[in-house]
């Protein structure tokens, strides 16, 4: 693999491993707000994390098994689920095919509902038509009274639902997305007359009870009480320390005896510490914490560190993910210094920021404009691609044999994409002689993806799609009167999201979405959301009405949205999260600016 | 370049600070899912970047490309919560295999092969080859965010290459 090619690939994987993190839209608002309040003092960060959390675990609860009798319509979803594979891949009229199936067969389907698909479009008909398939949440309550699984454990697994062979039963099985070897999976089967649970199994019932010693996570197989515990620990952890740094000030800052005293539970109790590190204390082989520290401070005197600046500040030891031990030592001043033990070796001596430098840039100067427009009006003409692209290309140009090579690469979207367009121009006249596009026999091959925005390679026809996106796109947020993507009011926020939704775009991006007729108002969510914070916090009505509400009707499971209603003013922000469909709270948390 | 729409022109900071979020904020999502393999932490470290960000604002001059800029300050911090206690004690990471499959939005094996390979370099490995490859710094820069020379930055990421066409192995040619 070559430089580039190592690049490129390093951008895919990069920018595939963090596709699922939405922005955040409150978070320059917040950002202001801290800052304004911070008069000098180090902040502590702002967590908002509890809603989203919540959302992700309310996700694995809407793909559960089917109350249903046997007969026609299990057959056609078998026949379905064979073709298609899971639920989320089948189509509305194949759902539709089913529940008629099911009509047919005797089952007893929500008439309130089975009305307003007739009538529904798009995503909210695929979610009506999702929750006639499948609202039972027996299996979560099976797994609970059989195994004593908490809700926050469902979080650790993976639900699959499918139809057995002999199409007596759907069977849900929940597998560990972790340490599956010692947690095992679970399997709850029901009946498809009678969609009553029959059976909840363990892959690990019949082990001896030795196979779970010791009491902790040390054991080779975990029963779900110390699934449950691993939980807990983290939060009890978590609450031990705030309290002792309360007391005592930031955990780096403690005495290094403290802080390998309070991790010295992960080792006995065998809590899977991944590739994290923990606070050890060094033994006679290591190198003493005075020779650590005397090492440091030469590093930093050698980056130029003055005196005053090499005084410890923190000064931790560690046993590293591979079992390797090391020194992390900061200096007043700003340098880090990091040491194996009992090696010696400096891993790593960071100093303070410095100076920015200039960024280096690779276009062409403002002279070499002709050539460029020269090989961007022969791309159009030969690729089809539209003006409106011109912004997603950079432009290079390269001096060759008295003429010129100009290279169009794609600037928003990797270069494994989209290729390279490359043509090449007589000196004189500027005529293009060859022209190039490096992804064309792969492209051929691929196709066109449905949607467009999901094509692995990208042509003309995808770049060109994303300009008019784009311009629909600004269309919609000028008609809101905005300048940013997430700033406009409800409807049209959710009219934005939508469109890049069906584009194909993430939907835990672009989650905004508007309620059905079989979901509560916004005026009710509002209403609701207001109650929650009066109750749980105390606040005032004219406190709320100063406040906001900010409004989001979230999609991003479509077949469990969610109100989020928010009340944000300078100094704290409530986020109140409700049911779409019965406006049940899900969470309502408090986040003041300063905590 | 900031510069040419930064704080000298006619926006104010505020709306610049707004322009700056709205444009980096998903990259640095996705720097500093990397560098912390939590959703969450993630989230706060870009949070904590802004803050850093939007009290320098009045102070920078252009004198780099933005998004230089804000790395820096992204890799900083990311590298100061990699030290703190939240970090250390917390497995609340989520890897590529964990993530909800999405139609249409599946990477490619070999794709999360080198995400994967990428996540499980050490961390010193790991700065330079994200700084280098992913962030496009040269090595001299490299070397100046992180504390090295030049040639060091090299080394390492020999040895990063080195490391990762190991753990990919016959995957490596063909990508």
């Amino acid at each position: 693999m070559n430089d580039r090619k190592m690049r490129n690939s390093i951008h895919l994987a990069v920018d595939g491993y963090g596709r699922e993190l939405k922005p955040d839209p409150f978070l320059a608002a917040r950002v202001r707000a801290q800052a304004q309040r911070k008069d000098g003092r180090k902040m502590k960060k702002i967590r908002f994390s509890a809603a989203f959390i919540l959302a992700a675990l309310l996700s694995l609860l809407t793909v559960t098994a089917l109350a249903a009798t046997a007969y026609t319509f299990i057959r056609q979803a078998r026949s379905v689920q064979q073709e298609k594979g899971p639920l989320e891949k089948w189509t509305l009229e194949e759902k539709k095919m089913i529940l008629e199936a099911m009509q047919r067969d005797g089952l007893a389907l929500d008439e309130e509902k089975y009305a307003a698909l007739e009538d529904a479009q798009g995503e909210a008909a695929q979610r009506i038509a999702n929750e006639l398939l499948l609202e039972s949440r027996l299996p979560r309550e099976a797994l609970k009274e059989t195994y004593g699984f908490e809700e926050a454990s469902f979080s650790l697994f993976e639900k699959t639902v499918s139809i057995d062979e002999a199409a007596e039963a759907w069977v849900v099985a929940y597998r560990p997305r972790r340490w599956e070897e010692r947690i095992g999976s679970y399997t709850v089967r029901l009946s498809a007359g009678s969609g009553r649970v029959t059976a909840c199994a363990w892959s690990l019932d019949g082990l001896e009870e030795n196979a779970f010693q010791p009491d902790n996570w040390h054991a080779a197989h975990w029963p779900m009480e110390r699934v449950n515990r691993l939980l807990s620990f983290e939060a009890d952890r978590e609450a031990r320390r705030a309290e002792k740094e309360a007391a005592e000030g930031p955990f780096e800052a403690w005495p290094l005896r403290d802080k390998a005293a309070f991790d010295e539970e992960i080792l006995t109790q065998g809590y899977p510490r991944g590739d994290f590190v923990v606070n050890i204390l060094p033994d006679a082989e290591d190198i003493p914490e005075s020779g650590a520290l005397a090492m440091a401070q030469a590093e930093a005197e050698r980056m130029g560190a003055k005196e005053e600046e090499r005084a410890a500040e923190q000064i931790s030891f560690f046993l590293m993910p591979d079992d390797s031990r090391e020194w992390l030592i900061a200096l007043r001043g700003g340098y880090t210094v990091e040491i194996a033990s009992p090696s010696g070796e400096v891993l790593s001596c960071a100093g303070p920021e410095k100076s920015e430098r200039e960024e280096s840039e690779n276009t062409a100067q403002a002279a070499d404009g002709d050539w460029i427009q020269a090989a961007w009006e022969a791309m159009k003409e030969t690729y089809g691609l539209i003006e409106e692209t011109r912004p997603f290309f950079s432009a290079q140009l390269e001096g060759e044999n008295g003429g010129a090579k100009v290279t169009f690469t794609s600037k928003h979207y990797n270069p494994r994409l989209a290729g390279d367009y490359v043509f090449t121009l007589r000196g004189e006249t500027g005529e293009i002689l060859s022209s190039q596009w490096t992804l064309q026999e792969a492209y051929a091959q691929q196709g066109k993806a449905e949607p467009w925005r999901t094509a692995r390679l990208w042509s003309a026809y995808e770049f060109n799609q994303e300009a008019l996106l784009r311009e629909k796109g600004r269309k919609i947020m000028a008609e809101a009167g905005s300048e940013v993507s997430w700033g406009m009011d409800f409807e049209h926020q959710a009219a934005y999201d939508t469109l890049y939704r069906e584009a194909g775009f993430s939907r835990e991006t672009y989650f905004h979405g508007l309620p059905t007729a079989l979901d509560i108002p916004k005026e009710e969510a509002v209403f609701l959301a207001a109650q929650a914070v009066k109750e749980k916090y105390g606040a005032a009505e004219e406190t709320l009405e100063l406040a906001g509400p900010a409004l989001a009707f979230d999609v991003t499971d479509p077949d469990a949205p969610v109100w989020r209603v928010s009340f944000l003013d300078r100094e704290s922000m409530y986020a109140v999260a409700l049911s779409g469909a019965g406006g049940q709270v899900l969470s309502c948390v408090r986040m003041d600016a300063g905590n | 370049m900031l510069a040419a729409t930064g704080p000298n022109c006619n926006r104010s900071a505020g709306e610049e600070f707004d322009r700056l979020v709205e444009r980096h904020q998903t990259a640095l999502l996705r720097l500093c899912m990397v560098y912390l393999r939590d959703g969450e932490l993630a989230k706060d470290a870009v949070q904590e970047t802004y803050l850093k960000a939007y009290q320098a604002l009045p102070h920078f001059r252009g004198e780099c490309g933005e998004k230089t800029w804000l790395t820096r300050i992204a890799v900083n911090v990311c590298r100061d919560m990699a030290r703190s206690a939240y970090f250390r004690h917390t497995d609340r990471r989520v890897t590529p295999e964990e993530m909800p499959d999405r139609p249409g939005e599946e990477a490619p094996p070999e794709r999360e092969a080198l995400a994967q390979a990428l996540l499980e370099l050490p961390r010193r490995y790991k700065d330079a080859v994200l700084l280098y490859y992913y962030q496009d710094l040269s090595q001299e820069e490299v070397g100046k965010a992180l504390g090295l020379s030049a040639a060091t930055v090299s080394r390492r990421l020999e040895r990063a290459r080195r490391m990762l066409k190991t753990a990919l192995k016959g995957k490596w040619e063909n990508e």
